[in-house]
């Protein structure tokens, strides 16, 4: 794989959006860790409390941190358990957020790369 | 511009001043509807860029608070910013007050089109308050035009407009003038 091709994120447009400044793209690598751990708890709990609308705020949230970095495949996991929820569904599977965290946490490996190599 | 930022992800509020400050701007950034309200209230700015889904006061009903205070003071120019999407949904938005809807993940170069535009209206803005401030007056009988474009004496327009009566004396000068020649008459 190419070193400037990344497929979790849309890199050029990141980098274009932020003026290149990659100590930037740094600080926000820092701000999605701490802020997805916090939303996936909110989900989590929210679908343990069959709670649909906080299931909607949390994934909507996810989703809309997530599109940020144009990260296609997280923001549209992110967008169908929001779409659950707002169907009033509560029924979203352990291992679809798991999946979720583990795609957040590849975004944010990548970023601090992203912010270190270029 | 001076922009009131209201976002409650960190993320995206981070994101989006680091974009508006590129852009030339002077990005305030707050995490609620109710802290912008008290940022309006305080220090006043003539841009907001608003995040619709958040906790307590949403982005629609920030809009329609801040048109419920739309008043004589300087207008605000609200942007929805939201990854809701659909025309029911910018339907919505602009009904609740929003001057312009803009779908996130926010996009560079659209942001700036819309705020040049935001500067544009409020210039044009300015400038149509500038001339109702104008009052069109009669060089001869000093009459005054209303909005209407009916003529009437300036007594009547003060009354109506500006709910202030006028009581009438004469000035030295044209006591001098006009009434003083006729004393001895």
């Amino acid at each position: 794989m190419s070193d400037t091709v990344d497929p979790l994120f849309d890199r050029e447009t990141l980098l274009d959006h932020v003026g290149h400044d990659v100590a930037f793209v740094a600080e926000l690598a820092e701000i999605l860790d701490q802020t997805a751990t916090r939303h996936l708890a909110a989900l989590r709990a929210a679908v343990r409390a069959g709670d649909a609308p906080a299931i909607v705020l949390a994934a909507h949230t996810l989703k809309g941190a997530l599109a940020n970095f144009r990260a296609h495949a997280p923001v549209e996991l992110a967008r169908s358990m929001e779409d659950a929820g707002a169907a009033g569904s509560t029924s979203i599977p352990d291992h679809d957020i798991d999946r979720l965290e583990g795609m957040i946490r590849d975004v944010t490996h990548a970023l601090r790369r992203l912010s270190v190599r270029t | 511009m001076r922009i009131l930022l209201v976002e409650d992800d960190p993320l995206t509020r981070s994101m989006v001043a680091h974009i508006l400050e590129r852009l030339g701007h002077e990005a305030i950034a707050v995490a609620s509807g109710a802290e912008a309200l008290r940022a309006l209230r305080d220090y006043g700015y003539p841009v907001v860029v608003t995040d619709w889904v958040m906790p307590d006061v949403d982005g629609l009903e920030l809009c329609r608070r801040i048109r419920q205070g739309d008043g004589d003071g300087p207008y605000t120019y609200v942007i929805v910013l939201t990854s809701r999407e659909g025309k029911e949904r910018y339907l919505e938005a602009m009904d609740a007050g929003a001057d312009d809807f803009i779908n996130k993940p926010v996009d560079v170069d659209r942001l700036a089109a819309r705020l040049r535009a935001a500067e544009r209206v409020l210039g044009l803005h300015q400038e149509v308050k500038a001339l109702r401030s104008l009052l069109p007056m009669c060089s001869y009988c000093k009459s005054v035009r209303d909005d209407a474009g009916r003529w009437k004496r300036i007594e009547e327009h003060l009354h109506e407009r500006e709910d202030a009566d006028v009581s009438h004396g004469i000035c030295p000068t044209c006591y001098v003038v006009h009434v003083k020649p006729h004393l001895g008459e």
